[in-house]
């Protein structure tokens, strides 16, 4: 076991004692996470809702204020006349959406009628938030009639007189201390990211880039351990395969870390918020490093020169990034390319990260992509191990 | 004598990609006696390395064993490996680092550490005269001094046998001398037994105690230097430079002919334009080389002479001494360069 940390430690030396390799381990990484994480980050501030109250009595105003407290983000729109200029607005992406509260809706409480209420938004932007708060608001108002013609009705069949308005305003009462109003993680307001946004896709995404970067570039150094005749000599000492292979495995997957601490570390200091889980947080950063660092060793022995694996590094760190959701949110592709980026290793680490990152998710809950990174890290091991040569 | 190395029935037999059988190594059995340097001579492809790297522990034998101080290579490979030092004929350094920084990892390699360890590092440091430049990175250092750190790697755990494979390599005159003088060292004031592969016979001839030659995997002949020349005789070697014959068959049968020559060879070298430019075409020699075997080479010149003047232009004349690399020459046909 010892000299597997001593050849950890050496091949690690040797990595950072290389001014280069320092750049591409921080520099080259944070500048380029600040650049795609600024560039992603969220409009922030709020959602514009423009009303048109037709009614203007104290229930309607009361519906406005329901509707809005639903959500920080949402903020009342300009003064708009009329439902045309509402529709002009929406259209036109000044305003979310806009809601039409129609003339006669405090009589309809009151006389328990149907009436009406138009919803207009735009497809892409934030409808759907704005609908689920108005469904829930709606969905609160109609339990409130309900509740109060129910009551009205018990009571006229009992021969008593009751006022419906005071009835309606009792169930209404009733039912405000019960029901929860809304899912606030589904909402946008600032500093709160939606997976894909700043440095919440930037840290992870260009953090999976380049541990690969990093973690593939091991097979330059394998090869020309070899060539150097290093290895060789290693193996020429009281040191058995095992132990060389566990200490170059060893010193790759440190390199991995490494790399993802100083995103990660980079993150926090732009205000990411990391979590609570960060013991997990760390666990699918090491499932993902170990996944590399046996792709490593599964193509290492297939490699014929130095720069032939600098080339393939590149290529795959690049390539599987992209696939992957490392540049971008696997959400914004088709639903093919999304169920193809999952051949990618980073598809599963980012979905991962985003479970606990934005879903403030449990262990049962990342164990899933966890499992993938582990069960394959599993089978490229046994391919690289059985196929790593110390003697050309 | 007490056998520091004992191969018994040594084989290696790698498998080509179309599955046809190379038997590198043909269950060769050899013994080093302890505290001797000896040299393993053979031309390019005879099983020398694959010989070495095998009683080194660092390819697996097909078949046979190596016993290095009596432990198996197979059985005891831990043990024996703790008794060997290797010095390759690369530059196996990390360049990155210091001298004492590679002394250091690969020192801890043999499980030495602590005091123990800085003990020894300092020894090998002062032995090979790095004092002055342990602390600095190898790739700022000269071929040679390279060349001393490789060897210092080699005797950090105070090895019973050192192996050493052509440390002269790419050295400097001056270099190599002090390279040399540390091989005797090693056997005369440490008691070391050194296994030495070597291209230079004039290095061979100087160093060893013993000489092996192998060739096409086979130990063709193992002895002192005195008891190989005697093999051959003392015989001296017409060494005459020629332009290439056009019947050379004519030429060699005349030279055969000739009662007092005991053997004639005839080396070509033949130039392949990929030698150059990567291509395959062959460029045939201009000039050809002819050894006669003969006693008493001075007198029988004239007449040798005589015979292939009558067929080609002659370039040069040697009268060579009977040496190793006659010896060499008369047991492969083959220069040790080949």
């Amino acid at each position: 076991m010892d000299k597997i940390f001593v050849i950890a430690f050496n091949d690690l030396r040797i990595y950072l004692s290389q001014r280069g390799n320092l750049i591409s381990l921080t520099a080259i990484p944070i500048v380029l996470a600040a650049v795609f994480g600024l560039s992603s980050a969220p409009r922030g501030g709020s959602i514009a809702v423009d009303f048109i109250d037709q009614d203007n009595t104290p229930a309607s105003q009361a519906l406005v204020d329901a509707l809005l407290a639903t959500n920080d983000a949402f903020v009342r729109g300009s003064e708009v006349e009329n439902i045309e200029s509402a529709r002009t607005r929406v259209g036109e992406g000044t305003a979310s959406a806009a809601i039409v509260i129609p003339q006669g809706f405090a009589q309809a409480l009151q006389t328990f009628e149907a009436l009406p209420i138009l919803y207009f938004s735009r497809e892409d932007s934030f409808g759907d938030p704005i609908q689920h708060s108005v469904n829930t608001v709606i969905s609160q108002l109609n339990s409130s009639i309900i509740a109060a013609r129910a009551g009205e009705l018990v009571l006229n069949a009992l021969d008593i007189e009751a006022e419906s308005g005071a009835l309606y305003a009792r169930a209404q009462d009733l039912l405000a201390q019960e029901l929860v109003v809304y899912d606030l993680r589904l909402s946008n307001s600032e500093g709160d990211l939606q997976p894909g946004e700043g440095f919440g896709q930037s840290v992870p995404g260009l953090g999976a880039m380049f541990v690969m970067f990093t973690v593939l570039g091991g097979m330059a150094t394998l090869l020309r351990d070899r060539q150097n005749w290093t290895l060789q000599r290693v193996i020429v000492m009281p040191v058995s395969r095992a132990q060389v292979l566990g200490g170059k495995i060893l010193s790759l997957f440190i390199l991995g870390m490494i790399q993802y601490l100083i995103l990660f570390g980079f993150g926090g200091l732009m205000g990411l918020e990391i979590g609570s889980r960060i013991v997990l947080l760390v666990f699918v950063m090491a499932a993902f490093a170990l996944c590399i660092t046996a792709l490593t060793f599964a193509i290492a022995s297939s490699i014929g020169s130095e720069g032939q694996a600098i080339y393939l590094a590149n290529l795959l760190s690049v390539t599987l990034a992209a696939l992957g959701g490392g540049w971008w949110p696997l959400e914004v592709v088709p639903p093919f390319m999304q169920t193809l980026g999952h051949i990618s290793p980073v598809a599963w680490v980012m979905d991962g990260f985003n479970t606990l990152i934005y879903f403030d998710g449990g262990l049962m809950d990342i164990l899933p992509y966890v499992s993938v990174l582990f069960g394959s890290s599993i089978v490229l091991f046994a391919i690289g191990i059985r196929r790593f040569r110390i003697v050309n | 004598m007490d056998a520091m190395v004992e191969t018994k029935g040594l084989g290696k037999t790698f498998v080509r990609k179309d599955s046809t059988p190379i038997h590198a190594v043909k269950g060769v059995s050899f013994s080093i006696h302890r505290g001797e340097i000896f040299s393993l001579l053979g031309p390019n492809g005879a099983g020398k390395t694959t010989t070495i790297s095998m009683i080194s522990g660092l390819i697996e034998p097909s078949e046979g064993d190596a016993y290095i101080g009596g432990y198996s290579i197979r059985q005891q490979p831990r043990q024996a490996k703790q008794l060997i030092g290797v010095v390759p004929q690369e530059i196996a350094l990390y360049p990155e680092l210091t001298a004492r920084q590679n002394l250091w990892f690969f020192g801890r390699m043999y499980s030495l550490r602590g005091k123990e360890l800085r003990m020894r590092m300092d020894e090998v440091i002062e032995f090979m005269d790095l004092e002055e430049r342990q602390h600095d990175r190898i790739d700022t250092f000269s071929g040679g001094m390279k060349r001393r750190v490789n060897i210092g790697v080699g005797l950090l755990n105070r090895p019973q046998l050192v192996y050493m494979d052509e440390p002269t390599a790419g050295v400097d005159p001056q270099n190599r001398r002090r390279i040399l003088d540390t091989v005797f060292r090693l056997r005369d004031e440490y008691q070391m037994t050194v296994l030495y592969t070597t291209h230079l016979m004039e290095e061979a001839e100087e160093l060893s105690d013993r000489i092996g030659i192998i060739d096409y995997g086979e130990i063709i002949a193992l002895g002192t230097q005195a008891e190989l020349t005697e093999r051959i005789g003392a015989e001296d070697r017409l060494v005459i430079e020629v332009k290439r014959p056009s019947d050379e068959e004519t030429l060699l049968d005349a030279l055969r002919a000739h009662p007092q020559a005991s053997k004639v060879a005839y080396q070509v070298d033949d130039l392949k334009d990929g030698d150059r430019r990567g291509g395959n075409t062959v460029m045939p020699a201009e000039e050809a080389v002819l050894t006669v075997y003969c006693q008493n080479g001075r007198k029988l010149l004239a007449e040798v002479l005589n015979i292939i003047a009558q067929q080609v232009e002659i370039s040069s004349i040697e009268v060579r001494q009977p040496d190793l690399e006659a010896v060499f020459l008369h047991l492969t046909g083959r220069a040790l360069r080949d």
